[in-house]
């Protein structure tokens, strides 16, 4: 995907300065701490980090599912079709969700109602945000459930959450989430639950359906390897902020922050090839700082091999180093 | 040949199902259906498989944290399934296990202290010095500072309570140490600490492992021999390098091809099983794989595969890669 093909493309979806703070008895948990980024149509975008460094409060961020108290948007603009998500009230949300901008989770068995049957909160979709009557939105779920290969779906529509196994809950919620057809998708570790076999299974159809609905999709996950073959560009954070933003093979090829590299390098890998003996993986010391006491200058400092005294003093700015490319690191070029 | 370490024959585990208002017995989940395989002193068997494939049982039942239904496990040369409790107890201090969750696999009202020391104060080590000092001893090889002695588990991370399970485990210098998912639920970064610390010690203290997990790439890294189950049973076993170069089980195939690749370039061929994971409840007839399975032959859904040496030290269970 050069970049030239990118240009030609409309930008959906603009974050500018998203500060999005947690107010509890222990601080102020700054999750996510400034970012910036957008998404062009039909785009699929990566946002890459560990457990605590902000990659799901940003897409709740987005659908303004962030709940206040304990949590605050407090600065930064999400801007959709030209307007600012953060300014809508709930009722305008409530037409945004489901619609034009979808979510689906982690854990497919908390996020379906566990009460109602599959085709209910399916149909609930269709009669919600088309107006749909009720048989007609049941015919229109027996389609999406057969978009998403769920076998028999005209009796599946009757079960509940619980008699399906964990590969069918995540592509019925898929289902949901795809039933308005919405422009842009934010996947939130849809695979991580699933057995490696099943989750080749969803990323399949989700690349599947990405390409027959052409919608835009924001992918947030800590696995690499998901990312590598699913996405054309990359968000890695860290802490609340975004240390690095490129292409899938940039990143990959030529990470340029030393949080980026240490990631790359700490994977194990499946090495076909030689029959070497096996090295120590690649470790970065240190663990995540505590998002109630963020350390001062740049946040990887504590953890950083390639750390200078200017590191500690001031946080490092986003700059490009070459087309699309963008890393915050005072020691990059 | 010397004796290999543990010896597992046949293992079984059922686990019974009751229903109805008398709690009728009502079916069984076939959990662990005749399990056959060896540990030798110094290596790492690594176990993989997906859900409900009967690793995590396996593990447990092995040490008879479960009792097993039926089948044998011998360690250090005795079958330990039919030992009474107080025979068994001097043999558990060789045999120890760490777990999945380092959150729930530590008591929250103990201090790191009486964690890591319980086990020595149960195998007879009266001395009060002796204890603490085999305890800071081990809490330094596993990375820990002496301050953390007198702390609660909720005062450390997801990596750290995996640290201490592991000085609680090692404390007593065991010979075999099981392994369940030791790494699933920590972050890249922190598996790879605890994946090198857990190889460093294996030099140093002179430890087997077990090492269950569902993440193939860390279990191709870690170990020398690698086991997959499949619905309580073994499908293929071989060394390392044979098994990722060559797997001959079309599951083992599968599972391979759909791990996912950390490079863009590659894009992977995967073999797409259809369906789910069938119940442990009323597994399928045959081999217990032959509904999902590409190479499926009319033998296959009547005659369960035998598990045969195909070459040299790679075993198989299948009929069509025999």
């Amino acid at each position: 995907m050069t970049n030239a093909d990118q240009s030609e493309k409309n930008t959906l979806l603009t974050v500018e300065g998203l500060k999005t703070y947690f107010f509890t008895s222990q601080g102020t948990a700054k999750a996510v701490d400034g970012i910036s980024f957008d998404i062009r149509d039909g785009e699929t975008l990566g946002i890459v980090g560990e457990s605590g460094c902000g990659k799901s409060v940003t897409g709740l961020s987005i659908l303004g599912l962030i709940t206040d108290p304990p949590g605050r948007i407090i600065e930064g603009r999400v801007l959709f079709q030209g307007k600012n998500l953060l300014r809508y009230s709930e009722n305008q949300m409530a037409k945004i969700r489901g619609n034009q901008i979808s979510m689906i989770f982690q854990e497919p068995m908390t996020s379906l109602n566990p009460v109602f049957s599959i085709g209910f909160q399916l149909s609930e979709m269709f009669q919600l945000h088309m107006r749909l009557g009720k048989k007609a939105a049941m015919e229109r779920s027996v389609e999406m459930l057969r978009l998403v290969h769920i076998p028999s779906p005209e009796k599946r529509i009757h079960e509940y959450p619980h008699e399906l196994s964990g590969g069918m809950r995540q592509r019925a919620m898929i289902a949901m989430a795809l039933s308005c057809n919405p422009q842009l998708l934010i996947a939130d570790e849809p695979s991580t639950a699933l057995d490696v076999t099943i989750q080749a299974q969803i990323l399949e159809l989700m690349d599947e359906l990405k390409r027959k609905l052409g919608m835009a999709m924001i992918l947030i996950t800590h696995d690499l390897g998901i990312v590598a073959n699913t996405v054309e560009r990359i968000l890695v954070m860290y802490a609340g902020k975004i240390v690095e933003a490129g292409d899938v093979y940039s990143i990959f090829e030529d990470p340029l922050h030393p949080y980026t590299q240490g990631l790359l390098r700490a994977v194990p890998r499946i090495d076909h090839t030689t029959d070497a003996p096996t090295e120590r993986l690649y470790e970065i010391r240190g663990v995540v700082p505590s998002m109630y006491r963020l350390p001062e200058g740049c946040n990887f400092y504590p953890r950083c091999e390639k750390r200078e005294d200017r590191c500690k003093a001031k946080a490092p700015e986003m700059i490009e180093m070459s087309a699309g490319h963008h890393v915050s690191c005072w020691k990059a070029g | 040949m010397s004796r290999p370490l543990l010896e597992v024959e046949d293992l079984k585990k059922y686990f019974v199902i009751r229903s109805g208002l008398l709690s009728r017995v009502s079916g069984y989940v076939y959990a662990v259906d005749g399990v056959s395989f060896t540990v030798k002193k110094g290596e790492t068997l690594g176990l993989v498989g997906e859900s409900g494939c009967g690793k995590s049982t396996l593990g447990r039942t092995i040490l008879r944290l479960i009792e097993p239904t039926a089948g044998k496990v011998f360690f250090e040369g005795s079958n330990i399934v039919d030992l009474d409790r107080e025979s068994l107890k001097p043999l558990r201090r060789n045999l120890q296990i760490i777990f999945q969750d380092p959150f729930s696999s530590l008591n929250p009202r103990m201090t790191v202290e009486e964690i890591v020391g319980d086990g020595l104060t149960i195998n007879g080590v009266r001395s009060r010095t002796e204890r603490e000092d085999r305890v800071a001893d081990i809490l330094k090889k596993v990375g820990l500072r002496k301050e953390h002695r007198g702390r609660y588990p909720h005062e450390f991370s997801g990596g750290q309570r995996q640290r201490i399970g592991i000085a609680r485990a090692l404390v007593l210098e065991p010979e075999l140490l099981v392994c369940d998912e030791p790494v699933s639920a920590l972050d890249v970064s922190i598996q790879a600490q605890i994946i090198n610390m857990l190889m460093d010690l294996q030099g140093t203290m002179d430890l087997s492992y077990l090492f269950i997990a569902h993440d193939l790439s860390v279990v191709e890294h870690i170990s020398t021999r690698v086991a997959v189950m499949y619905l309580g049973r073994i499908v293929e076993l071989a060394n390392k390098h044979d098994l990722y170069r060559s797997p001959r089980h079309p599951y083992t195939q599968a599972l391979l091809s759909a791990v996912p690749v950390a490079n863009p370039r590659i894009k992977p061929k995967r073999i797409i099983l259809e369906g789910d994971v069938p119940t442990p409840i009323r597994p399928p007839s045959g081999c217990r794989f032959h509904p999902r399975c590409l190479h499926r032959m009319e033998i296959c859904e009547h005659e369960q595969p035998e598990f045969r040496e195909i070459e040299k030290n790679h075993f198989v269970a299948c009929h069509w890669a025999s």
